[in-house]
């Protein structure tokens, strides 16, 4: 659990670092344009370092203290492989991302799915030729049929135009 | 009176049209198909059904999407009597009986007790939701800006405390979402705030974006790390043994009818507090059920009424919780955060405007949601046993499908890259913050009020100054909203447990 004490503090100081950076950004609008986002990043303040110091402050450990359910769950955090996994899957997001914006939708999508299936999941070949195919179809019929956008929108193809 | 009579006829004019009637069986079917996918959950598949409302009038749009969420919940059931799977979390009340029967061979009985309460439960939701309004209606007399003001605090305070792992959590979530909301042009003055110059961020984040990030793309990164298809031992072959067809589950709904009424009302009952959610209504009709059983010792092992008590809760919660979703503009579920955001796309600001100038959207919805549950019935139990093989379908296909639909669906909100990065540093901080326990739906909503809070604190400091959070009824909702924050926090400080049970508002 001690992995996701700091983790927690960490996000603590993430909300704190945030509102800190949103006072200081909002001090240059209208007053009328800062009030709320300032009186919101203070109360963020006030509440993050609640949690960050409350389960070492005997009158704020109930505020910060976590609910049973919630502590069940929590044991997920620590399990075997689930990080590992979860890092995995986030790669593989931030691949398709990186594939949308070289190649564009029409193309990063099918590429995507072959590759994905084909690596991870080598269980059924038809099916992810399937699933690769319709894929492709959809992103096709949404992007060129639908938003009337070309095919080749990614920056790849404008630097070789 | 002659305005309710007009808005419930326009309603009904609305859902005859026949385009409606096919998207709502559109919406049921794919509803019933997303529903038993267990771990996409109810607030997923609303994010994935947020792009289609772009584009769409009102009306058939929110035939397609309610269609879809009121189905959503017995395709949920299906998984959960056959597989021992709450298909959208929510039901694992139902699994404590319905999978007992299907044990017992009795599986298809469970599924026609099922869906008959399901049907009949949402009816009652309806209706208790159509008597509600005209009382809503002539409270909303009293409700001005400083009131809707309170209202929208209250409303994120509520979902993220109940929703989250501790109180501190679920108000940094609420408090999170209203700083992302401010990203983009001021409502007020029009200053570009936090955008840092970049052209694509004047609008704001999209709450398209936001929704399929929070919800979809996190819950597909959390289905993936889980690293296994939850429904891979089950069994759902439907024994055809004496008296467990699924005519006998239908009788046995009206052989316990004083159970339906029941559960119906607790349930709608609980969907009218912000926050409480289905699986506190659910359980409250269980317990009630087993309570008035004169064999309680049955429950848990297999007994109908252990299965009709929940199912007739689950689906009048809807009902319920769209009364303070539509005349106050506070959700009455998380689900019900996410249709505001559905409201705001199609043009709709939920709150007394929108009671007030479209009655015939509102009583439409009502009838949609009725008819939906009808038909998700009557469409589920005829196809059940061949949608439930979806539950098989291995996350390695499931999660990079849904990611990519996501990303288009981002792209389909604003037409422009920027859209799609949104949607997946969403994704990474919903995956993020539900790992640590934040509530995501308290996010979301805190996203969705900001701009409402800020527009009604000015109009609020502009009408009746400083002091205006004075007035009676302002007061009394900020005085909730303390108390929502504050009555756990003495709770556990007795060192009572005031805490809803597992998987409350998921």
């Amino acid at each position: 659990m001690k992995l996701r004490t700091l983790a927690d503090q960490l996000t603590s100081a993430f909300f704190i670092l945030v509102s800190v950076g949103y006072i200081l950004t909002s001090k240059d609008y209208a007053p009328g344009a800062r009030l709320i986002p300032t009186i919101v990043a203070v109360s963020t303040i006030i509440v993050a370092t609640i949690q960050l110091i409350g389960p070492r402050v005997r009158v704020l450990q109930a505020l910060a203290a976590e609910k049973e359910a919630a502590e069940d769950e929590a044991e997920t955090f620590a399990s075997s492989g689930y990080l590992k996994r979860g890092a995995v899957v986030v790669g593989w997001a931030l691949l398709l991302h990186f594939l949308i914006y070289t190649l564009g939708f029409v193309v990063a999508v099918p590429f995507f799915m072959a590759t994905f299936l084909s690596l991870v999941d080598r269980r059924s070949w038809i099916l992810n030729l399937v699933m690769t195919v319709a894929l492709g179809c959809l992103s096709y019929l949404l992007i060129v049929g639908l938003l009337q956008l070309p095919w080749n929108e990614g920056v790849i193809w404008s630097m070789i135009d | 009176m002659d305005a309710i009579l007009t808005g419930i006829v326009q309603a009904v004019f609305h859902f005859l049209d026949l385009e409606v009637i096919l998207l709502v069986v559109a919406g049921v079917l794919l509803g019933l198909t997303i529903g038993v996918i267990p771990g996409l959950g109810g607030l997923a598949t609303l994010a994935l059904l947020l792009p289609f409302a772009y584009g769409m009038e009102p009306v058939p749009a929110l035939a397609l999407i309610l269609g879809a969420y009121s189905a959503l919940y017995f395709g949920g059931s299906i998984t959960a009597i056959l597989l021992n799977t709450p298909g959208t979390g929510e039901q694992v009340v139902t699994t404590f009986d319905g999978y007992k029967m299907t044990q017992q061979g009795k599986g298809a009985r469970a599924l026609g007790a099922s869906a008959t309460a399901s049907a009949l439960g949402g009816l009652i939701g309806v209706f208790v939701m159509m008597a509600a309004i005209p009382f809503v209606r002539l409270f909303m007399y009293y409700i001005r800006p400083p009131e809707m003001f309170a209202l929208g605090l209250l409303g994120v305070a509520t979902i993220g405390v109940l929703s989250a792992g501790s109180v501190t959590k679920g108000l940094l979530s609420g408090l999170f979402g209203l700083m992302l909301s401010f990203v983009g042009y001021d409502p007020i003055t029009g200053t570009p705030r936090f955008t840092f110059g970049n052209l694509d961020l004047f609008d704001g984040l999209g709450i398209t974006s936001m929704t399929l990030g929070l919800f979809a793309i996190a819950e597909m990164f959390h289905l993936f790390a889980k690293g296994r298809s939850i429904a891979q031992e089950g069994d759902f072959s439907l024994s055809a043994q004496a008296g467990s067809s699924v005519w006998d589950g239908v009788k046995d709904c009206f052989r316990h009818f004083r159970t339906i009424v029941e559960g119906g009302v607790i349930g709608a009952g609980v969907g009218m507090i912000p926050g409480l959610g289905g699986t506190v209504a659910m359980f409250f009709s269980y317990a009630r059920a087993k309570q008035r059983s004169p064999n309680p010792q049955e429950f848990g092992r297999g007994a109908v009424a252990g299965v009709i008590a929940p199912e007739a809760a689950n689906n009048a919660k809807e009902g319920g919780s769209l009364v303070p979703t539509i005349a106050f503009g506070v959700p009455g579920s998380s689900g019900m955060a996410i249709f505001i955001g559905i409201f705001l796309i199609l043009g709709f600001e939920p709150g007394p405007n929108l009671i007030n100038e479209h009655l015939d959207i509102v009583f439409f919805m009502a009838l949609a949601i009725a008819g939906s549950s009808l038909m998700a019935s009557l469409i589920g139990l005829l196809i059940a046993p061949y949608i439930a093989r979806i539950s098989y379908v291995r996350p390695q296909v499931i999660v990079p499908t849904l990611i990519t639909i996501s990303f288009m669906g981002g792209f389909l909100d604003s037409r422009v890259f920027m859209a799609v990065t949104i949607t997946l540093v969403a994704g990474l901080f919903g995956f993020w913050f539900s790992l640590l326990n934040y509530s995501n739906a308290g996010i979301i909503l805190g996203f969705l009020m900001g701009p409402l809070v800020e527009r009604y604190l000015f109009l609020s400091l502009q009408a009746y100054g400083a002091q205006f959070f004075l007035r009676p009824i302002s007061l009394a909702i900020l005085m909730a909203g303390l108390a929502v924050i504050f009555v756990p926090y003495f709770g556990r400080r007795a060192g009572g447990k005031v805490l809803p049970p597992k998987g409350v508002d998921q």
